[in-house]
């Protein structure tokens, strides 16, 4: 089982599959920042005034990390962030179902007007997993830096 | 290889400085702190008596309004607006109030086309801390509704009142 784990194959289509949910994410944020803004502040979990900070960085974080994910640059690092990014998605989504908040997830912006539910929250976890596995083994199976090295 | 700390740092710096960046550099770029978003009460509820000149015909923005003036405009049959969830709406509701849920207003929107624009409406959603109203309240306002009120005390304020109210029981 351990082995499979460490196959260099399903490393990089987990790091493929992190990378682009990740730079989708990002993107349809940073399309529309006072929608995710708004997305945020009907978490209520931050105080009102870090509300637009966190809009305005959250976004860049994701595309740069999944930008690096797919290319393989810095996979442990970026993983790291990316899990860590995600636990703060759970924990934010339980605190908001234990709460009985009905809102929008704002996770892919605001466009595809999901809720937050147990879906999402299987979808955190799955991807958690993902990112998890890559923190450990790493991916340096077709990156852009093995690339250059065969040129 | 092991996990870098100074790699992460600077990936989270990095992505920031972009972010703040690209924000100041976007014309639809939103400020660095957001603000509360502060309602104004309509002029009758300051206290101070109307004179006529004050009389409010066009609003600049949606006023908020308390239960009194709420059920004085009820008795005007001013149009009211339930924001809440429509599985809280048909639970119970202002009499008379059409459902327009905020969280799925694009769903509900087409009820809309039947109110004209110049139609005063009352937008209310469950009380005191609840901001649905105020967020629908900006919406429709944003889309040319010219008299937007919020009431403010919303659905608690209207029940514990015993003002007319509907539901599934009637």
């Amino acid at each position: 089982m351990i082995k499979l784990l460490h196959n260099k194959y399903l490393l990089l289509i987990l790091r493929i599959l992190l990378a682009f949910v990740f730079i989708y994410a990002g993107t349809e944020k940073i399309s529309n920042p006072s929608d995710f803004s708004q997305s945020i502040a009907n978490y209520k979990l931050l105080p009102i005034f870090l509300v637009n900070i966190f809009a305005i960085i959250l976004p860049w974080i994701e595309l740069v990390s999944g930008l690096l994910l797919l290319f393989g640059v810095a996979v442990k690092e970026n993983s790291a962030i990316i899990s860590f990014l995600l636990m703060i998605f759970i924990i934010a989504i339980v605190i908001s179902l234990i709460r009985g908040l009905n809102i929008d997830c704002g996770c892919f912006g605001t466009n595809t007007g999901t809720k937050i539910g147990f879906t999402k929250l299987i979808e955190n976890f799955v991807l958690l997993i993902f990112s998890f596995l890559l923190m450990k083994y790493g991916s340096d199976f077709l990156t852009i830096l093995t690339f250059k090295r065969n040129d | 290889m092991k996990t870098n700390f100074a790699t992460i740092l600077l990936i989270l710096l990095v992505s920031s400085c972009l972010g703040l960046l690209l924000n100041f550099l976007n014309p639809e770029g939103i400020p660095l702190l957001r603000e509360k978003r502060k309602i104004n009460w309509a002029n009758d509820s300051t206290g101070v008596k109307n004179n006529k000149q004050n009389v409010e015909n066009t609003f600049d923005e949606p006023k908020a309004i308390v239960l009194k003036q709420a059920y004085k405009l009820y008795n005007q049959n001013v149009l009211f607006i339930d924001a809440r969830d429509f599985v809280e709406y048909e639970i119970a509701h202002i009499k008379g109030a059409v459902s327009l849920p905020y969280n799925d207003f694009d769903k509900y929107a087409y009820r809309l086309k039947k109110i004209p624009k110049d139609k005063p409406l009352i937008v209310y959603c469950d009380g005191r801390e609840c901001d649905l109203s105020i967020l629908l309240g900006d919406k429709l306002f944003d889309m040319g509704y010219q008299k937007v009120y919020i009431f403010f005390g919303g659905w608690v304020d209207w029940q514990l009142a015993n003002y007319p109210i509907e539901g599934e029981d009637d």
